[in-house]
Parts: structure tokens; sequence; C-alpha cells
């Protein structure tokens, strides 16, 4: 009955079904989890610290509400259920979408952008687990490694990495578009870290960060295109046109 | 589409720039970032030189790992 159900549908339309239906299992078995240990060992519930992180969770609550709002148009709507879902959005699922989209040679938004988008983030999601098993199994093994002080700044300088080899990729293809969030962020950051004498504050203030700099690029963006200063209205260079009118050209 | 990701992308820009404030032991995710990107663009361009597509499928990672392993010499150097 379930399955003639889900067969009517269309793809999109099961998506959100299911996507729905798991999501809400996991944040069942998320939230579960405390409550579980204090059942299991017997613990109690020290209010104080609840009260004092109600603070903290609202804030977490506005920054997932504006991330599901910038991350849902980049994914597509099956690899957002699957990726808030697993977590690690902005330093693993996201990159990994993008990049399998720019190797696909397919846009965000599009019905095969949606595809690979989904693969790619379920064949993350599989390995992350993977190797989490693997590195639960071999804990003993792996924490000399892992605690390493030589090997420490290369574990820690992750992002940078990532994020450097990815910047080349799309800045130097829509520099136009990346002058004014680039700037502005740079401010932001070197400006937080000078005036607190805090390097631990950028960690904190990523998370809210993402979503500014996404909106602050849509505007900027949009009033570059409207100026004509991208080109001729409707000629927005993407990060796969390049590659495109590559194929274009040896096709014709 | 391209401006959201630019604007990822410009938070994490200006996030390796976040400890600069600690000297330069602060800008060693600021040299991992541009040794990362630097490794991009030579990809990019032994990648139009030669035409091997193998290059394309690999870049990311491989200068990925490149970047995170400088770190390593370069903390060393910053150190002491």
């Amino acid at each position: 009955m379930k399955g003639n159900f889900l067969k009517n549908n269309s793809y999109e339309e099961n998506t959100h079904i299911l996507g729905r239906i798991w999501a809400i299992a996991a944040a069942i078995l998320i939230l579960a989890y405390p409550f579980a240990c204090l059942l299991l060992f017997g613990g109690q519930i020290d209010w104080t610290i609840i009260v004092t992180g109600i603070g903290i969770v609202a804030m977490y609550w506005v920054v997932s509400v504006v991330e599901t709002f910038t991350y849902t148009p980049m994914l597509g709507s099956g690899a957002t259920y699957l990726s808030f879902v697993t977590g690690n959005l902005s330093n693993l699922k996201v990159p990994c979408a993008l990049n399998c989209m720019e190797q696909a040679e397919v846009k965000a938004g599009s019905e095969e952008g949606e595809v690979i988008s989904v693969i790619s983030t379920a064949v993350s999601s599989i390995v992350t687990m993977f190797i989490i098993i693997l590195g639960v199994i071999l804990i003993a093994f792996l924490t000399p490694v892992l605690q390493n002080p030589v090997l420490k700044p290369a574990f820690d300088n992750l992002l940078p990495a990532l994020f450097g080899s990815m910047a080349v990729v799309y800045i130097s293809k829509n520099w136009k578009i990346a002058v004014v969030p680039a700037t502005l962020m740079l401010v932001v950051f070197i400006t937080a870290s000078l005036a607190t004498g805090n390097s631990g504050l950028a960690g904190t203030l990523i998370g809210i960060m993402v979503p500014v700099g996404v909106i602050v690029s849509l505007v900027s963006a949009r009033f570059m295109y409207t100026k004509g200063w991208l080109g001729e209205r409707g000629d927005i260079p993407t990060a796969n046109s390049q590659t495109s009118n590559e194929n274009t050209t040896k096709e014709e | 589409m391209t401006a959201l990701f630019m604007g990822m992308i410009s938070a994490f820009l200006g996030y390796v720039f976040g400890g600069v404030c600690d000297g330069l032991q602060g800008f060693l995710p600021v040299f991992v970032f541009l040794i990362s990107a630097v490794l991009m663009a030579l990809c990019g361009i032994l990648l139009k030189v030669t035409k091997w597509k193998w290059i394309n499928d690999y870049a990311l990672p491989v200068c990925m790992i490149l970047g995170m392993l400088s770190a390593i010499p370069l903390n060393m150097w910053i150190v002491g």
C-alpha cells in the first residue's frame, strides 16, 4: 500500500515525504540520546546548566534557519535532507556536492544537479560513517598519530587547505562577484581578531558569517548584474561556463 | 547560484585570517590557504597545457593534502 502510494508520486514529492520521515526519525533518535543516558546511568539533570544553555540554543535556532535557506539552493532538496541529518555541511557535504557538480559539468538547481548532489552527499555520508567506524575500531592505534605534535598543524589546517583549493577555482572564474563579499569578510574577521585579541572567535563567527556572506554576495551580484558590470544580461559566468564553452567549441 | 557559492567561499576566506592577532603563528592558516590555492592554480595550468583530463579528477584532494602537509614545515619554521 505504502509502496503504491510512493510509486504514484513524483521524485520530488517522494523526496520530501521520505526526507521528512527520516529527518523527524533522526531528530527523535538524536534528542533521545541524553535521556537514554540518564535512564541507563541514573544521572541527574542540572537545570542551572539547562537554563544557561537556552541562550546558546536560541542563537543556534537562528543560525539553523538561515543555514537552511543558504544551503538548500546549493544542494537541492534530496541532498539537503541527507546532509542536515548527517551534519558537517560547510566543511564536507557542500564542498563535496559543489565539486561533484563542477566535475560532472552540471548546474546546481537543475535536475542533473539534483541527482549529482544527492549521490555525492550520500557517498560522502557513507564514507564518513565508514571512516568513523574504522576510527573507533582503530582508536588505540590512531591516537598517537592523531595527537602527534608534529602532525597536529596539518590536521588543524584542513579547512584552509580545502577552501584554498576551492577558492582559486571559483574566484578565478567569477572574480567580479567575489570582490564585495570577500573584502567584507576579510575586514570583519581581521577586525574581530585584532579588536578582541581572541583567535578562537573566528570559529564561532563562521557559522553566522556564511549566511551573511551569501546574502551580501547575492545583493552585490544582483546590483552588478542590473548595472551590466557582469557582462551582458543573462550572461553571468558560472563555475561551469568555461568548461561548457570549451565543449561547445569542440562540438562545433 | 554562483553568488551563493561565492558568499560561502568568501566567509571561509575571511575565516583563515581569524588568527592574525596571534602574530606570525596566526598567519599559518593563511599560508596553507595560499599554498593550496597556488597548487590548484598550477594544476589548472598543467591541465590546460597537457590536456590530461585525469588531473581534473585528482587536483582538489591532492592540493588539499599537500596544503595540509605544508603546515608541518611551516609550523616548524614559525615556531623555530
